[in-house]
This record gives structure tokens, C-alpha cells and sequence, in this order.
């Protein structure tokens, strides 16, 4: 039986886009920069707003920074 | 002022307010307004959450708190039974009673300890609630002689050279967590026995059966969970210094 993980791409996203730090990040997002820690810890999943906030302030589709990823067996 | 700081104090000064100082009852009404105000003052939507995770952590040491409550109050129940228990021709003793003050302290540390821990990480979480034990210990150590003098007490100057060494030791402690997590957490992990050490002989006079409940969960609060959580921390290179 397999099931799926949500995995994120958000950090090597924020380092290509100019090398943002997680705080101007947060602050682009209007959030906190522990949520942006807590995220690319896979400690937190965002909501779609901000998911889609995020997606924007990177200038990239939300599929590209949050991914299913099936484990197996 | 920011309204975290504020419920903190209301929080601390309340039940200190109420407890040690001799003050009037209803000032520990000011920890109910503490620890409640911020929760119902965002949830109304007067004042807005400063983001979803904010939100989401509050909730889940919420959940933590209820649960920490309701396994101590299951405890004492199993214990001293449900009801009924108490004769008409044995009168309550003040051993029997269960005190309301520690389920607040309790439910109340829980809380508080969760969130920070969960939304500010292990290290940045135990330093500020180091920061907190501090500047309310330094509060009562500059309040306690002047409490007395008002009070017409006298105030041993003796042991005031050991009260500064504390504090400036308690507040080193909690500026070098960042640098030094693991060696910090050591110590406070010594600090935890020392003051058990002291609060067992502090407590053996006392006929309250429960007082160790209050013990354990300040002392757990203020120097065990800050401890493990240095302790038992992951680094995490790749988080940005900012």
C-alpha cells in the first residue's frame, strides 16, 4: 500500500528568486517568518491562500513549490 | 506594547498579585483576562491573528493545555474518587482539597510553553521563556523589599548578594542559548535538580499533598522544558540568520 507526502520545493524557489531570505519573504507574503521556517521545514502546510501568495512573490506555480510525492509499499 | 507582552504580565502579575503578595482575590481575575483577552480579542476579529501558523499554533497548545487537564484532573480523580467521598462526620481537611490554583497553573503553563515552543522552534522558544522567568524574577526581587518595608516586615540585606548572582546567572543563561543551546541546556538541566533539591526540603513541612503538583509544573515550565527542548534541538544550517 502506498501514500502519498507532501513535499516543498520552497526554498531552493526562494534562493533562485534573487536569493530572498525567508524574512523578505514573509514579509512579500504579509506573513511571519516563522511560518516560512515552519514551511520549508515540512513542519507546517499552508493554506491555499497563502500557498498562492507564495507562488506569486516567486513568480512560479504553486504546483512548482508544493509537490505529492507517492511512497511505496 | 505588543498584546503578547501585555497578557504576560497580566498573567504573571495577577496570580503573583494574589498569591504573594497578600493582595485582594479577585486581582487573579487579571491572569484569567491574560490568558484569555488575546485569544477572544482575535477571534472576534478586533484584533487579527498575525497569520495563519500564528493561529494554528495557539490552537493546537490550546489542545495540549486541555489535554494536560483533563489527564491531571482524571489522576486526582482516580485517587480521591468521584464524589461522595467526602463524610458528613469526617470533615474536609485542607489535604483533601484538590486546589483550583493548580489547575490553573497547569492548563495556564501548558499553554503558554506549547506555543512557544511550536511556533518559535526549541532554542528561540526557550530563550524567551527564559526571558520571561527573568524579568519576573528580577521584577520580585526589586518588588520583595519594598513589599516588606510597606508591610512594616523586615528584609534580610543577607542574602542579597546571592539573589544578584542568580539573576545575572539566569539572565546569562538565557542570552547564551542561541550560541551555546547544548552546554545551556546542561545547566539548566543541573539548575532543575538543584531547585527540586530545595523545593523538597522547602515542602516538607507543608501537609499539602498536591503542592508537588504545583512544583512540578512551574519548575517543569520554567527550567525542564527550556532544558530538553535545547538539548534534544536540531540545527538546521540552512535556516537564514535574519
Amino acid at each position: 500500500m502506498s501514500h502519498s507526502r507532501l513535499h516543498n520545493n520552497l526554498r531552493a524557489w526562494r534562493k533562485s528568486a534573487g536569493g530572498l531570505t525567508q524574512l523578505e519573504l514573509a514579509e512579500k507574503a504579509g506573513v511571519t517568518r516563522q511560518s516560512i521556517i515552519s514551511i520549508e521545514r515540512g513542519k507546517y502546510r499552508p493554506g491555499v491562500e497563502l500557498a498562492l501568495k507564495l507562488a506569486r512573490v516567486l513568480g512560479c506555480r504553486v504546483e512548482d513549490l508544493f509537490e505529492l510525492k507517492e511512497e511505496g509499499a | 506594547m505588543r498584546l503578547s507582552m501585555v497578557a504576560v504580565v497580566l498573567v504573571v502579575g495577577g496570580y503573583l498579585g494574589a498569591t504573594l503578595g497578600g493582595g485582594p482575590k479577585w486581582l487573579i481575575g487579571l491572569t484569567g483576562l491574560g490568558l484569555c483577552g488575546p485569544f477572544i480579542l482575535r477571534e472576534s476579529g478586533l484584533k487579527p491573528w498575525r497569520d495563519d501558523y500564528q493561529r494554528e499554533t495557539v490552537m493546537t497548545a490550546g489542545m495540549h493545555a486541555l489535554l494536560a487537564t483533563i489527564v491531571l484532573l482524571t489522576a486526582v480523580l482516580m485517587v480521591k474518587g468521584i464524589g461522595g467521598t467526602y463524610s458528613q462526620d469526617e470533615p474536609m481537611t485542607h489535604a483533601d482539597a484538590f486546589p483550583a490554583s493548580t489547575v490553573l497553573i497547569v492548563a495556564a503553563t501548558t499553554w503558554g510553553i506549547s506555543w512557544l515552543i511550536q511556533f518559535w522552534g526549541g532554542v528561540d522558544g526557550a530563550r524567551r521563556i527564559l526571558i520571561i522567568v527573568m524579568s519576573v524574577a528580577t521584577a520580585l526581587a526589586v518588588a520583595t523589599p519594598i513589599i516588606l518595608h510597606i508591610q512594616g516586615h523586615p528584609y534580610n540585606r543577607g542574602g542579597l548578594p546571592e539573589t544578584v548572582v542568580q539573576i545575572v546567572l539566569g539572565w546569562g543563561l538565557a542570552m547564551s542559548c542561541r550560541r551555546w543551546p547544548r552546554p545551556v541546556g546542561g545547566l539548566l538541566l543541573l539548575l532543575v535538580c538543584y531547585f527540586f533539591w530545595i523545593a523538597r526540603g522547602s515542602t516538607a513541612q507543608m501537609r499539602d499533598p498536591w503542592i508537588w503538583i504545583e512544583v512540578g509544573a512551574i519548575l517543569g515550565a520554567t527550567f525542564l522544558v527550556p532544558a530538553l527542548a535545547l538539548l534534544l534541538h536540531r540545527s538546521h544550517p540552512e535556516e537564514d540568520s535574519a
